[in-house]
């Protein structure tokens, strides 16, 4: 008998075929297998073709009313006309909010979390209220806001401070407890002491994680801007899909709200790259 | 000869949620200047502890230790340790994580960058100085730490299984290299090991120590002469050594 490998090859029958298939499938799904990044681009284009294939499919092929779904087309010509007619401000001063606020809450939460995270004490201290705070929705505060602030910019701003303030306290301060222990002990038989640790390794290890933690939480910045936006503003995104949904234009809400997704995902990417390129030690 | 480390009636009590443990129970030990002394004994018998106390990174429960006649209190550069799991700081090249040390304690650039290539030469990493942790293996990275603590020339150099998450060529081509160092110039060095052979090869003395509480059994002095190599091991002086060594960690 030959070469029972060659053997089976050549008796191929169809039911193998299929058997054959499911292979490769399972030669794909790996749990935590990683996949080439051309592959993974791809994937991810796919994903946005898909759901426009579909989009396109509901709308021109009537499905649904353009009523409440708009066709894609008119949803561009939307974007163009607004964009034309004041919309970039529009654009620019929910930005100029979110930065700012979020912005103001960060150069108070990275001192207070790196101190939360490294000193026991002033966590017993702080951790609690800021665990309470955190779980109050910002946009619950909004009336409140409004009330003592009125519904100029102080207000928007304050609601986004309020609302990532707590969250980058809290995971800042955990970023900072992740650094591990033995790295702590061998610098200080290096010559470090307790004062200087902080800067010296503490700090510069847990950097990338501080920076990931200002991606995620920027990201829920914008939420909070776009609630603040909904109620009592007379600018912003947030105010223009208000504006289109109380004048029945359905296209406008979904330029409002695409382009939220687009610039969020810049800002993400962004930040991603930025992380990558910083902290190349750590990739 | 002078005494490096001096380990007076310590014992360790950890009080945990279970109850407490007594790691460490009357322990004495002298440690002369630039002697070699290894710690042997199963795991869980307090060799780590008793280490950590030396470092100043665990305070005993009872007795006294001291360096060169201080107190220990706390942590200090004067004894540089060596963990298992490297340990080097992920953000820095291997140049930069060797010149560590010296830098917290301010010496210049220039002498800074001297040493360290020195000991990174040593240690045979000349080519690797400009890469970052993560790109090295790990045997490599054990090199790193190793050229870290000596670069900062501590009294006394404390290893925690240095070698223990190696595979066996490499952890010979390090038991190799730590030999040669240490014969080239000689410094107080505390080891802890788990490995008998690791044990007998390089130190002076051999502490045995035996589990809870975890106590010294027994202290055998190594009279293998100063001129040691890997042939060293295929000596019948050595598996002498090696017999009395595992009969006593195997006794209860
Ligand atoms: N931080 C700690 N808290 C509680 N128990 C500990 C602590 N460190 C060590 N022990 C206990 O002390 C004993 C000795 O531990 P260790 O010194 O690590 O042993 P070895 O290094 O010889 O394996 C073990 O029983 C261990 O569980
Ligand atoms: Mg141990």
């Amino acid at each position: 008998m030959t070469d029972s490998k060659a053997e089976n090859s050549e008796y191929i029958t169809k039911g193998s075929v299929k058997l054959k298939k499911k292979s490769v499938l399972r030669k794909i799904l790996v749990p935590q297998k990683e996949v080439a990044r051309k592959n993974r681009i791809i994937l991810g284009i796919l994903a946005f073709v898909l759901i426009l294939l579909f989009w396109s499919w509901i709308t021109y092929g009537k499905i649904v009313g353009t009523m409440f779904v708009p066709t894609p087309s008119s949803t561009f010509s939307a974007l163009t006309n607004m964009l034309s007619t004041g919309f970039w401000s529009d654009i620019s001063i929910t930005i100029y909010r979110v930065m700012t606020g979020f912005f103001i809450a960060l150069i108070v939460a990275l001192p207070l979390g790196i101190l939360v995270g490294a000193y026991q004490p002033i966590a017993a201290f702080f951790e609690p209220v800021f665990s309470f705070v955190r779980y109050m929705p910002a946009s619950a505060f909004i009336p409140l806001f409004i009330f003592w602030i009125g519904i100029g910019e102080s207000e928007k701003i304050a609601i986004i401070i309020l609302g990532s303030l707590p969250q980058l306290v809290l995971m800042i301060a955990n970023d900072i407890r992740n650094v591990d222990q033995s790295l702590i002990e061998v610098s200080y038989t290096l010559g470090t002491n307790t004062l200087n640790v902080l800067w010296k390794v503490i700090l510069p290890k847990s950097l990338p994680d501080i920076m990931n933690t200002i991606r995620i939480v920027l990201g829920w910045a914008w939420t909070y801007v776009i609630v603040a936006e909904l109620v009592g503003a007379s600018s912003g995104i947030g105010f223009s899909i208000l504006q289109a949904e109380r004048t029945f234009q359905i296209d406008r809400i979904f330029v409002g709200i695409l382009i939220l997704g687009i610039i969020g995902l810049i800002v993400d990417t962004v930040l991603t790259l930025l992380n990558k390129i910083l902290f190349a030690w750590n990739f | 000869m002078d005494e490096s480390i001096e380990v007076k009636n310590v014992s360790k009590k950890f009080h945990t949620k279970n109850g407490d443990v007594q790691a460490l129970s009357d322990i004495n030990l002298t440690v002369h200047d630039k002697e070699f002394v290894s710690i042997i004994g199963r795991s869980g018998c307090g060799k780590s502890t008793l280490l950590r106390i030396i470092g100043g990174l665990e305070t005993a429960s009872n007795g006294e230790v001291k360096c060169h006649s201080h107190e220990i209190d706390g942590p200090g550069s004067d004894r540089g340790m060596v963990f298992q799991h490297y340990s080097l700081f992920p953000w820095m090249t291997v140049k930069r994580n060797v010149e560590f040390g010296l830098k917290q304690k301010g010496t210049n650039k220039k002498t800074r960058s001297e040493i360290a290539e020195k000991y990174i030469d040593l240690v045979g990493l000349k080519e690797f100085e400009n890469l970052y942790p993560k790109n090295l293996s790990g045997g490599m990275q054990q090199r790193v730490a190793l050229a870290r603590g000596l670069a900062n020339d501590p009294e006394v150099l404390l290893l925690d299984e240095p070698f223990g998450a190696l595979d066996m060529q490499t952890r010979e081509d390090m038991q190799d290299l730590l030999l040669d160092i240490w014969q080239k110039s000689p410094k107080t060095i505390v080891m802890v090991t788990h490995d008998v052979e690791e044990a007998i090869l390089l130190a002076n003395r051999v502490v045995i120590m035996s589990s809870h509480p975890g106590k010294i059994k027994k202290i055998l002095k190594i009279e293998l002469g100063e001129q040691r190599r890997f042939e060293t091991r295929l000596t019948s002086e050595f598996l002498k050594y090696k017999g009395i060594a595992s009969k006593l960690i195997r006794s209860k």
